[in-house]
């Protein structure tokens, strides 16, 4: 009795045990399940019409990004590369998402700020020659930077990621 | 005795060696057919290689085909080849190298000598690691497993630098498939021999159950081992001089590589194995 004075709760167990049948600390499993309260399966049948087939189709998601849609201008300001670049000594692969693979690093407490250019095929000499011509009337500090052929990447030092992503943009990459 | 009935069973029993599943005229005429290649590259142009037949000792060329270039030209990456390797080998390596801490060792409960008077030197055990016979201090453990996983793009450029190298020293082969006349051992002998590829060949085709053939004349050669596409690795491909694919394998190689490059959620493969997640 004085349990049920101190504890009202303690009344009400005989009513959830019998809801639920059985009486847990926490909250886990105390509701019921999705699969009790769900409607019971519906008939249906299967068919082998192309026309259907087609929309369901549609609704299926893509596993590999897309080729984009052709286009004079893009309203994001972003650029295709061009056809055919077989001719040129040295080349900057796109990513799988289309982009120019060339990205700002922060290091040593946000201090240190190097431009990476990833993807680079063909002579990579050449191509960070002619960045650094580009980069230098722009900048009155000497342009440092490291070239790894054989990973085929340039780092540079600064942020020159738009300067240089206008540069290989301007060349068809 | 047990062996010599073991032999005997060896030697009495028909061994069970796979079927064939596809009749040879047709597979031959679809290998026959040029190749499509998916994600073609504005810069790189596509390798061509000789499609070769197994139906003869000495080499005969059936026509060529185009391989794509992000597959078979990419960077020879050696250094995610040797990243790859030490992978395979140290995922399913378990040291058991096992010492004993100076508290496993037995004994040495007691004081061995009393702290002063004695001119000696103070210990209070004498399996102390100072002592000869002692616990160890920071020793190998049994078992210490070394399984890691490698991160996901590793593992795929791993592949395709390793399949480029053997393509640029010319101990890739592409056959129409796997179908040889006889299943003698000496025909399969003969044909590496006359074809220079080596003493050891790894054949690769995209099914796993090869023909019939094949499967019989490789069986007691050691150093001719026979794979399914979807066991292609790096270790196997290094560990063998000549790598044959049949012209599905190449398909499927392909297509499943292309396909791990240009995938829309690569952040699902990447996150699979990472540490430190919820």
């Amino acid at each position: 009795m004085l349990a049920k004075r101190l504890f009202p709760a303690c009344t009400r167990i005989p009513y959830v045990i019998q809801k639920i049948g059985q009486i847990r600390e926490s909250s886990f499993k105390s509701s019921l399940f999705l699969e009790d309260i769900s409607p019971k399966p519906r008939e249906y049948e299967v068919t082998k019409n192309p026309v259907d087939w087609d929309y369901v189709q549609r609704l299926l998601p893509n596993t590999v990004v897309p080729e984009p849609v052709k286009k004079d201008k893009y309203p994001s300001g972003w650029k295709p590369q061009a056809e055919n670049l077989s001719e040129l000594p040295y080349f900057v692969q796109r990513t799988r998402n289309h982009m120019i693979p060339c990205y700002l690093r922060i290091s040593h407490l946000k201090t240190r700020r190097t431009t990476l250019l990833k993807n680079i095929k063909g002579d990579i000499w050449l191509l960070e020659k002619e960045i650094k011509d580009f980069l230098r009337p722009q900048n009155y500090q000497p342009i440092r930077s490291q070239v790894n052929e054989f990973a085929g990447f340039i780092r540079i030092n600064g942020d020159h990621v738009n300067a240089i992503k206008y540069f290989l943009e301007n060349k068809g990459m | 005795m047990l062996r010599n009935v073991c032999i005997q069973l060896k030697n009495g029993l028909p061994k069970s060696y796979s079927t064939s599943t596809s009749s040879p005229a047709s597979s031959e005429l679809a290998a026959l057919e040029p190749r499509k290649l998916l994600f073609p590259s504005n810069y790189k142009k596509p390798r061509q290689v000789w499609l070769e037949s197994l139906d003869t000792i000495d080499e005969r060329k059936l026509t060529i085909l185009e391989l794509h270039p992000e597959i078979f030209a990419a960077n020879p990456r050696i250094d995610l080849i040797h990243q790859n390797i030490k992978w395979q080998q140290n995922y399913r390596y378990v040291s058991y190298a096992h010492t004993k801490s100076r508290f496993e060792v037995r004994g040495g409960g007691r004081k061995p000598w009393p702290q002063k008077g004695l001119g000696k030197a103070r210990h209070g055990s004498i399996r102390s690691p100072l002592f000869r016979g002692g616990g160890v201090v920071h020793g190998p453990k049994s078992p210490t497993p070394h399984f890691y996983m490698l991160p996901f793009y590793i593992r795929i450029h791993g592949l395709t630098s390793a399949l480029s190298i053997k393509l640029a020293q010319d101990d890739l082969h592409i056959v129409d498939s796997l179908e040889i006349p006889s299943e003698d051992t000496s025909y399969i002998d003969e044909l590496i021999k006359s074809r220079l590829w080596g003493p050891s060949v790894l054949l690769v085709d995209s099914v796993d159950i090869m023909p019939r053939n094949i499967t019989a004349a490789t069986d007691t050669i050691k150093h001719v081992n026979l794979m399914p596409a979807y066991g292609l690795n790096v270790y196997s491909m290094l560990k063998h001089d000549t790598l044959v694919l049949t012209r599905g394998a190449v398909d499927l190689i392909e297509e499943k590589l292309l396909g791990h490059l240009h995938k829309n959620d690569s952040r699902a493969v990447e996150a699979k194995y990472k540490l430190n997640q919820v």
